[in-house]
């Protein structure tokens, strides 16, 4: 049995506790947070009564195997850089970091201390994307060569404590959302980002300094066209639209909203549900603990994720500077 | 108030000038009264029409003299564009011309200053603005159904295609869903910037000239637009002639047009297909154009209308090329 330490109770751990409490070969031994309550009420939800606001001396610890990292983006590399200073194996939550420089030392530091590192890209896992690159990977398409991804939604409810309205905490919407998208197509698409043109757009919280919605043009290094297209500004706040178009050398490949499993008209208006959303954060979970159990190799270590991170900040550099930039 | 029937000659009814051809042949206040071709020119399809039409087919100076002559529809070759419409114009003679307005946007200029100078109206071929479902849009947008609008997203890409167009896709359709992207929000673009290669034609290639691009645009008040345009070689997966679509956010919600929608989907002898409601674009162009020469009112599609689009695409192409964004 694989022992983990929860870092971070925040509102993403939620997710890997549903998918931990599952998990037949690792459980949950601890959890940490900043906020005791946070933490406890965590520890309540795995069943165990374990739980502090340092993580040191629990990860020190000789019973413990891996640690799960759920903390704000910019305590990524204090917490990972310990972890695997200690010998632990690490899931990362995504981003990576917030800078590259982050990012390379947590690398480093996995290598340098020979543990597991896979960083929460859970797009990767979930059905949606799994049968995308089953049909690519089939060649029924040929080539991919325009890979576009609408991703929708409203604001996210929160207060001003909230992590996501922070830039500074979380590395802005843009690399904390998008780079997910852009791992998603580099790893659709099998070729590196070579440029990145983006545009921003806060349309609807002029109030707060974030970009609400943006959209990034991808040039890739086997001529394809990359588009991540994602709101958080949506109105009403409940519409979620999505729409993914694969174009291919020899076919393509569509899904989105109008592909749902349920519509439910309500008195408020259409419901649109869709289950392609299912199990990623069970899959992500149990493809960390057989990575170290079978000691292979995770899918999402810290190069690919790196290079979403390298291609959403200089995205941020785009929206500034209203300029293209090469990804080198 | 209407003055009785419109007289109208057609200058070579040969590709979407003979579609807009029928269309004033068929209009109830429209009398065809002679065909002709550019000088020296003896087209037997040309003549053919005209025996259907049981009108003459005549030299096209005879044309410009005749009586009461209110429009010539013409197409040329593209670098006579200029020269035509001038002879036209200089007539006193309205103009419904052919897209694309010209080759070049110097070209433009001079056809909007023959048309203000000899005070003549002119009317481009983009057909695609009167579809139904963007008339009602652009009704719905103006009652602010969807709020302010902030971003707007079109995507124009045949399906089934045998082999790309000669002079590549952005320059021979364009000019379509960027007309009526700037029907739905007449706003001014200020810089482009666009990917574009031939992925799937081999005559595409060789020309080199693009049969997909991905276009994106800075507009007047902050408003994202983007256009994803091409032709592919295989069938929509929904059985569509291609993707007609155009999706705007407001900042009190979001409008989407599939205008290949609503339809029929079928399976028969001949496979599966979907079958578009009957409608005529082509014929609501010529009908409003005809009903502003009768009734004296402004009428849409025009040349400046052609000429915003035609600046577009080629800055597009522009930008593809070098890979930076062309501000306008």
């Amino acid at each position: 049995m694989i022992n983990v330490v929860l870092v971070g109770a925040g509102m993403v751990s939620i997710k890997h506790i549903q998918a931990w409490l599952v998990q037949q070969d690792a459980k949950v031994v601890h959890v940490v947070d900043h906020n005791l309550d946070k933490a406890k009420a965590a520890a309540k939800s795995l069943g165990i009564s374990e739980y502090s606001t340092d993580y040191n001396e629990i990860i020190s610890s000789d019973e413990v195997d891996a640690v799960d990292i759920c903390v704000t983006a910019k305590e990524h590399v204090d917490v990972a850089t310990f972890a695997a200073n200690s010998g632990k194996h690490i899931l990362l939550e995504k981003p990576i970091s917030t800078t590259l420089t982050d990012a390379d030392l947590i690398i480093q530091s996995a290598e340098k201390n020979d543990v597991k590192l896979m960083v929460g890209h859970t797009h990767h896992f979930y059905d949606y994307g799994i049968s995308a690159k089953e049909i690519i990977d089939s060649g029924e398409i040929g080539n991919p060569v325009y890979i576009r991804h609408v991703a929708g939604g409203g604001f996210w409810p929160q207060d001003w404590t909230g992590n996501r309205i922070s830039p500074e905490r979380t590395g802005g919407n843009v690399v904390d959302n998008g780079v997910h998208i852009v791992d998603m197509i580099n790893w659709w698409m099998d070729s590196r980002p070579v440029s990145v043109y983006a545009q921003a757009l806060n349309p609807t919280s002029a109030h707060i300094d974030m970009n609400q919605y943006f959209l990034m043009t991808l040039k890739y290094q086997n001529g394809g066209i990359g588009v991540v297209d994602m709101s958080r500004a949506n109105m009403p706040t409940s519409n979620e639209f999505s729409q993914i178009t694969i174009l291919g050398t020899e076919g393509e490949i569509r899904t989105g909203s109008d592909v749902n499993t349920q519509w439910v008209y309500k008195e408020d208006g259409l419901l649109l549900d869709n289950g392609g959303f299912q199990n990623g954060f069970n899959r992500e979970i149990d493809t960390f603990v057989n990575s170290i159990i079978k000691d292979t190799d995770p899918p999402i270590g810290g190069i690919h994720s790196k290079l979403a991170l390298q291609v959403c900040l200089a995205a941020e550099i785009s929206i500034k500077t209203d300029s293209v930039i090469a990804i080198k | 108030m209407a003055r009785g029937k419109l007289k109208v000659a057609i200058f070579s009814p040969t590709g979407m000038n003979l579609a807009a051809a029928d269309g004033f042949a068929k209009h109830p206040n429209v009398e065809i009264v002679a065909v002709t071709e550019d000088d020296g020119v003896s087209s037997e399809g040309s003549k053919e029409w005209a025996a259907n039409q049981n009108v003459p087919f005549m030299n096209f100076e005879d044309v410009l003299k005749i009586p009461g002559l209110q429009v010539v529809s013409y197409t040329s070759e593209m670098s006579r564009r200029v020269e035509i419409a001038e002879r036209i114009a200089s007539s006193g003679i309205n103009i419904f011309g052919d897209k694309p307005l010209t080759e070049t946007v110097k070209e433009g200029d001079q056809i909007i200053n023959i048309v203000k100078k000899y005070n003549v109206k002119m009317a481009v071929g983009h057909n695609y603005r009167f579809e139904p479902s963007i008339r009602d849009a652009k009704v719905r947008l103006s009652n602010g159904d969807v709020g302010l609008p902030w971003a707007i997203h079109s995507d124009w890409i045949i399906a089934t295609g045998k082999k790309g167009a000669a002079i590549g896709e952005t320059k021979i359709h364009g000019m379509y869903p960027l007309d009526a992207m700037l029907y739905l929000i007449p706003e001014k673009v200020i810089s482009v910037y666009a990917i574009a290669g031939s992925y799937f034609f081999d005559n595409s290639k060789e020309a080199g000239v693009d049969d997909l691009s991905f276009i994106t645009m800075n507009m007047e008040r902050g408003i994202i637009a983007t256009l994803a345009l091409g032709r592919t070689p295989h069938p929509h997966p929904n059985g569509y002639g291609g993707d007609q679509t155009i999706r705007i956010m407001g900042t009190h919600g979001m409008l989407y047009i599939d205008a290949n929608r609503p339809s029929w989907m079928s399976v028969g002898k001949s496979g599966s297909s979907n079958k578009k409601y009957h409608h005529d674009n082509i014929y609501h162009m010529v009908d409003h154009y005809v009903n502003s020469l009768l009734n004296g009112t402004d009428h849409m599609g025009t040349e400046k209308d052609a000429r915003a689009t035609l600046e577009i695409t080629l800055a597009a192409l522009e930008s593809a090329q070098n890979n930076r964004l062309v501000t306008l």
